[in-house]
């Protein structure tokens, strides 16, 4: 009975009427495009894609996907970094990327109704003219989608001052595996029917069901804005500088470190910000707000710098000048592509006291394993990213990678710390929830998937582990990435 | 709590009888976290042999009134226990467990009295926001209790509401399990699903709130309010709060109308503050500005109502159901015009039935206004049923509730006849 | 790792030539440029600028996924089929991808090796082999095959044959009758061998004419001229030259391209070997800066052709030299007659091609009495894409179709362009939405706005 891709000949022919020519994809090449998404170690090819253009068009595709017995793999833009957006094998994947329609932007009211294809940069553009803006800015946002934002919880530089995606989503659109629609929250301010149901659906990764149309809260935009570069001989320096000023209770709306690899890499890279080559590492920051309040909290901050030893920094409020800065900021994960053939890339946080422990811990492990460690991080979020570059061709070093990056998390997970500040769980860290969990956690985490999707339809096998926990040890990363698991 | 009397043992739990809220009440006064579950277990084995009664958490009891009236002003006081969070604090201690200044979190027990941690944090540079309980109350409630009811103060407006603070808990669910952990207490962590939001104005009805971990907030260089002179109506007070929050540069942290009186509290950097403070009384005529550390106190006093009736709507459409309201001759009115909340209590409700309160915008479309009553509101002609009708769930949020429910509950001694989706709270 | 940090040589293959197959020619790992592909590290940052994606929301339509697919087919994940091919055939190679990519990926080069062995590897059918073989082989290179070939369109237009026809082609057809005007004899006049500097002359510069540009916009060929000379420049035209053969190498035919980089290196170098070459076609300009790695594999031509890229230049780039403005600003009158705001649009070629993006506009902002204005997007394809906008015409539409949004938006009445193919490309366009915007190239706006008497 079936034909392709586990539909049968009709269901197939359903799907099409549904979403279009376009929007159903079953050939090899479109399989294999979809098999990972920024998180390129693993790969499983889904056995269809569906790419449906509203909440209507999605609730009836997952009818007929369900009736043909595939589960879904939600997914946005793909630029997620924990393989939370691609199949443990087979099923369907349903794409949002021809969702992309801002519904409405309410100047007065200050939220933006987005359909959850809708890339986050858009959004921010859409309200540009009425004076506001969407606050969580994530790295990739000029790629990433609000739909994949809402299902990571994404952050960015300044979720530092206004918060992660959670802070941000007054409403939500949900197709459940049943195929209906239902709307939560809207522009309210608090949750109407009982439950705060929105708050674990953010964050949530796809796997309790489709978000297909967001409400956001837009921000007024700040009066002034000024961006500071700030200029070390030394990191940890750097370090003990960004913890005196959450320590002073300093309030700039970001605040970013990234070293001198990252630095070399990215001025090699087609977003050169003119980051000086002769430091050890740059803070960026930025500050927003009133005019005497970016005055003010500007001086203090360049003050902390100085006790700290920058030996040089710069102050502009010109846009063209920040937009260029933070260019090389948002770049700069991309550019290691550029000195390393293949990336480890940590994503802990740790109370922002021990900023500069934990970054020699990171230090001396690699170091002592003769590996490159590059360091770019959301320093005012306490958010590091070590990110370790090695050859995955090379059997030994990929092992001295994984003892490494053991050594990292175990120091973070001591110092009261996380293993995901903003990438997500997904497949990933998904043995790592155990260094953080129990299994009672872990326990009420899967009833809460009960709640929503009691017959494990959406994204099956993500972020919960799988086997119980004191199997697991380490993991090793993959030593090749030959192999596909469709 | 003054105790009036030693009970029996309960399940090995120590039993008093306390007068609270103008009552005597059964509270149970685990010691441990240890005791807490063994009651729990006691109380499901009742329930299972038919001997079940009905349960809820207790704070101090100072939300109790609109967080869970049917059994706080219920027929049969004597017949609900409930179980103290605050005897699990340590005695002479302060609940808390950890706080961090150089990190700005606090993780405390859910026992823990507000105005000492808010004492403590102070010491550090912190805030807490909320800056005070729901509806401006005097404080002397416990973390626990201020979590569970899920209100939100005067400084949302700046801030944003109470369960954004929220960074991680622990909680004894009324299931099989310990107790179990989610979020952490750093201010950025994605690990895991955040269970913690659905205890966050969860009233206890998914578990007791054991620990909580918040964000705080830096105590401002500066903090002026402004108050300005009465005005005719609420309506004219409420345009005029408007056009502060429309004007741009101008953050409140808090911004609302009390007894027709606009308050505009400002706090940041100094110079900040004045600029802020010049602009604000260039179109607002002021009868007095405050300056001081004092004057979130003060406005929070202001704020203070008891409200039976909540309307949430949206700021574009606030004004319209001030005027709605007023033109029924319902008021005072407490309006905060940024999270778009209209409130009022029983004075203002003394003639007022259904249609009057559905006249007062678009016929309570409950896309654009959200009507709540709060506390054993008085019965009002025909609204609680009106309300009811207009206002249902949708049948999936109906299905997932109780599946949570069953999930974190399973034997239903901790349900209520108010919270989630029935009740005088939830029509 | 093996690699020193910070290299600007991105792989170990980076030295590796475009155009030159390595290994067998039929085997699957020589297909694609599976080196290249590698530096992809699959973060997605491309997906929005990719037309395709946009078009069609499909991630195999992306940037990202392309290199995926290629990828694949290398590592013998995945059969080059004719969805493979339809994949890479559906590529505008506007490389806005890499303006945005932080690894630096070389996308454009890589899809011209890849369609070159697609060629190689898949025949096309007989009717598409000699009509490729007819217009890369006969009419492009060959200044009497273009005017052969604009005298049919020119006949076609006057007798109405194109209405005739156009019905029978179906789509294809409905492009057909917006092709261009064929401009009246003056207009497409070569320009002479040297065209003096006026007043003191500063230095000289070699123009590229270019295939088309002379039959269909001669007027910017001698717009470029004048207004070049009027800074003080002699200006040297190559007069037999015909084609540089950016065309060629766009559309996989790789050995032609080389044989046309050789020609123009020859002829242009008899001419004069030092002097700058200023090109006023964004796509012939981004092609000839990289001769020298279209001709790496060549001894003979290595060097010279890697000078000869060296030499190119923008007309753009060339007039926004300070030792040019210092001549131009003051012939600078706001007699141009040129109502309402303008708006540039930049050819991907300039801009992800070449990068640059500020000259032109800063060259606009010097004109007095011109207001311009950004279009959204400005810096997105407009489906020209050299001879896309012939082979896949209804694609070609639909990714202009935004574009004419934001134009409309934008409400400028005048959209200033500088390559041949997007010329014609808005022209058609405005004329299909029916716009009073007129199209025209930077040269023929600064030409208009030089004083009567320069």
């Amino acid at each position: 009975m079936a034909t392709m891709a586990g539909l049968s000949r009709s269901q197939l022919k359903e799907l099409t009427r549904i979403v279009g020519d376009r929007g159903v994809r079953t050939d090899a090449g479109a399989k294999s495009a979809y098999e990972s998404d920024g998180f390129m170690l693993e790969r499983a090819a889904p056995s269809v894609v569906v790419l449906p253009r509203s909440t209507q068009e999605a609730a009836q595709a997952v009818r007929v996907l369900r009736d043909a017995g595939l589960v879904i793999v939600p997914r946005g833009a793909g630029t997620g970094l924990s393989g939370g957006a691609r199949p443990i094998a087979g099923g369907a994947v349903l794409g949002t990327a021809r969702m992309r329609e801002v519904l409405e932007v309410n100047e007065v009211d200050r939220y933006a109704r987005v359909q959850a294809g809708v890339v986050n940069v858009h959004l921010s553009n859409a309200c540009d003219s009425a004076g506001l803006f969407y606050a969580p800015d994530p790295s990739s946002q000029t790629a990433c989608t609000i739909g994949g934002n809402v299902g990571n919880n994404s952050g960015g530089p300044h979720g530092f001052r206004y918060g992660s995606t959670t802070r941000h989503v007054l409403g939500l659109t949900l197709v459940d595996a049943d195929g209906e629609i239902t709307e939560l929250g809207g522009a309210f301010p608090d949750p109407c029917h009982g439950y705060d149901l929105i708050g674990p659906l953010v964050g949530s990764e796809g796997m309790l069901g489709l978000v297909t149309e967001v409400t956001v809260k837009l921000l007024p935009q700040p009066e002034t804005v000024e961006t500071l570069l700030c200029l070390f001989e030394d990191l940890d320096a750097c370090c003990d500088a960004v913890s005196e000023m959450i320590a002073r209770r300093l309030e700039p709306s970001a605040i970013e470190i990234l070293d001198r690899l990252t630095i070399e890499a990215v001025e090699a890279s087609v977003l050169r910000a003119g980051y000086p080559a002769n430091a050890e590492a740059v803070m960026l920051i930025e500050v927003d707000g009133g005019a005497h309040e970016v005055a003010a909290t500007s001086e203090d901050i360049l003050q902390v710098a100085k006790e700290f030893g920058a030996f040089d920094s710069r102050r502009t409020s010109d846009p063209k000048e920040r937009k260029k800065l933070w260019a090389g900021r948002k770049g700069a994960f991309g550019a290691m592509g550029r000195i390393a053939p293949d990336l480890y890339v940590a994503d802990v946080v740790v109370p922002r006291t021990r900023l500069r422990e934990i970054v020699q811990v990171a230090a001396e492990a690699c170091t002592a394993r003769g590996l490159r460690l590059a360091n770019v991080f959301h320093a005012g979020d306490g958010n590091l990213h070590p990110n370790i570059s090695y050859d995955r061709r090379d059997k030994e070093e990929v092992s001295r990678v994984v003892e490494a990056g053991a050594i990292i998390m175990q120091a973070c997970v001591d110092a009261g710390g996380s293993l995901t500040g903003e990438h997500g769980v997904g497949l990933e860290k998904q043995d790592e929830m155990c260094m953080l969990f129990s299994n009672d956690d872990l326990g009420a985490m899967k009833s809460l998937k009960a709640v929503f999707d009691p017959a494990e339809f959406w994204n099956p096998g993500k972020m919960i582990p799988v086997r119980g926990c004191r199997e697991i040890h380490t993991k090793p990363l993959p030593i090749d990435q030959g192999e596909v698991v469709s | 709590m003054s105790p009036q009397g030693e009970g029996a043992l309960l399940h090995g739990v120590e039993q008093a009888t306390v007068e609270l809220g103008g009552q005597s009440r059964r509270v149970a006064q685990p010691r441990s976290e240890d005791e807490l579950r063994g009651l729990l277990t006691h109380l499901k084995e009742a329930k299972r042999r038919g001997e079940g009664q009905p349960v809820a958490f207790l704070g101090r009891g100072s939300s109790m009134e609109w967080c869970c009236p049917s059994l706080w002003n219920g027929a049969e006081p004597d017949r609900a226990l409930w179980i103290s969070m605050e005897s699990l604090v340590e005695s002479g201690g302060t609940g808390i467990i950890e706080y961090v200044p150089g990190d700005g979190t606090l993780t405390a027990q859910a026992g823990a009295r507000m105005e000492t941690l808010r004492a403590a944090v102070h010491e550090g540079g912190h805030r807490i926001t909320p800056a005070g309980s729901a509806h401006g109350q005097s404080e002397g409630g416990t973390l626990g209790g201020l979590l569970a009811s899920g209100g939100s103060s005067i400084d949302r407006c700046r801030f944003g509401p109470t369960r954004h603070h929220v960074l991680g808990m622990r909680v004894q669910e009324a299931t099989d399990r310990g107790p179990i952990k989610t979020g952490g207490r750093l201010v950025k962590n994605v690990t895991g699903f955040d269970l913690h939001r659905l205890h966050v104005g969860g009233r206890g009805t998914l578990g007791a709130i054991l620990e909580a971990s918040l964000r705080l907030v830096p105590v401002p260089e500066a903090e002026v309010l402004v108050i300005s002179k009465p005005f005719a109506s609420t309506a004219e007070a409420t345009v005029a709060a408007l056009e502060v929050r429309a004007q741009p540069g101008i953050q409140p942290r808090a911004l609302f109308v009390a007894r027709r009186v606009v308050h505009v509290l400002l706090a940041g950097r100094e110079r900040q503050v004045e600029e802020e403070l010049s602009r604000t009384t260039a179109g607002l005529d002021a009868d007095s500005v405050e300056r001081g550390p004092h004057v979130e106190g003060q406005a929070l006093k202001a704020a203070h109502r008891r409200s039976v009736v909540t309307i949430a709507t949206a700021p574009s459409k606030v004004k319209g159901v001030v005027q709605g309201l007023e033109a029924a001759g319902i008021g005072p009115l407490y309006v905060e015009p940024d999270a778009a909340l209209v409130e009022f209590d029983e004075e203002a409700l003394s003639s007022v039935n259904a249609d009057q309160i559905a006249a007062a915008h678009g016929g309570l479309d409950p896309r654009h206004a959200f009507v709540t009553l709060l506390r054993a509101a008085p019965p009002i002609n025909g609204l609680r049923s009106a309300l009811a009708e207009r206002q249902s769930p949708p049948a999936a949020v109906r299905v997932w509730t109780e599946r949570l429910r069953s999930n974190c509950d399973p034997d239903g001694i901790l349900e209520s006849a108010d919270f989630p989706l029935r009740g005088a709270s939830n029509p | 790792m093996s690699q020193a940090p910070n290299t600007d040589t991105k792989t170990p293959c980076a030295d590796a030539p475009v155009g030159h197959h390595r290994g067998h020619p039929t085997s699957k790992e020589s297909l694609v440029d599976h080196a290249r592909s590698l530096d992809c590290i699959h973060c997605g940052l491309c997906l929005t600028t990719c037309p395709t994606y946009q078009l069609t929301g499909s991630e195999t339509s992306s940037p990202r996924g392309r290199i995926h697919l290629m990828r694949a087919v290398a590592e013998d994940r995945l059969e080059p089929d004719a969805g493979f091919r339809e994949e890479m055939d559906f590529c505008l190679v506007c490389r806005h991808c890499e303006s945005v990519c932080p690894a630096g990926v070389e996308f454009g080069a890589m899809m011209e090796f890849t369609r070159s062995s697609l060629m190689e590897r898949q025949k096309p059918g007989p009717f598409a082999r000699i009509a490729r073989w007819v217009g890369f082989r006969r009419i492009l290179p060959s200044r009497f095959g273009l005017k052969a070939a604009v005298l049919g369109l020119n006949l076609g237009q006057r007798l109405g044959a194109i209405r005739l026809v156009a019905p029978l082609m179906g789509l294809r057809g409905s492009v057909m009758r917006h092709l261009p005007k064929v401009p009246p004899r003056a207009e497409r006049k070569p320009l002479p061998a040297l065209t003096p500097a006026k007043g003191e002359k500063r230095d000289r510069v070699l123009v590229l004419e270019g295939c088309v540009m002379p039959e269909l916009f001669g007027r910017v060929n001698h717009a470029v001229a004048d207004t070049l000379s009027a800074t003080g420049l002699d200006v040297l035209a190559v007069p037999k030259h015909v084609c540089c053969g950016a065309l060629h190498a766009h559309n996989g035919e790789m050995q032609a391209a080389e044989g046309l980089a050789r020609k123009t290196i020859d002829m242009f170098d008899a001419v004069d070997a030092s002097a700058r070459v200023v090109i006023d076609s964004a796509g012939c300009g981004a092609h000839m800066r990289e001769y020298g790695r279209l001709l790496a594999n060549d001894p003979k031509y290595k060097e010279r052709a890697a000078a000869f890229g060296d030499r190119v230049v923008d007309y753009s780039e060339e007039l926004n030299r300070p030792e040019a403005r210092e001549r131009l600003d003051p012939l600078l009158t706001g007699d141009h007659g040129i109502q309402g705001t303008v708006t540039w649009d930049d050819p991907c070629h300039l801009c992800h091609g070449q990068g640059i993006t500020d000259q032109p506009r800063e060259l606009l902002d010097a004109v007095p009495g011109l207001e311009r204005k950004e279009m959204t997007a400005a810096n997105s394809c407009c489906g020209s894409a050299g001879i896309y906008s012939v082979l896949r015409p209804k694609d070609s539409l639909d990714v202009l179709a935004p574009k004419l949004e934001h134009l409309k938006d934008c409400g400028a009445k005048t959209l200033v362009t500088a390559n041949p193919g997007c010329h014609q490309q808005w022209q058609v366009g405005v004329s299909r939405e029916k716009l009073d915007t007129d199209v025209l190239h930077l040269a023929e706006v600064i030409q208009r706005s030089l004083r009567a008497d320069s």
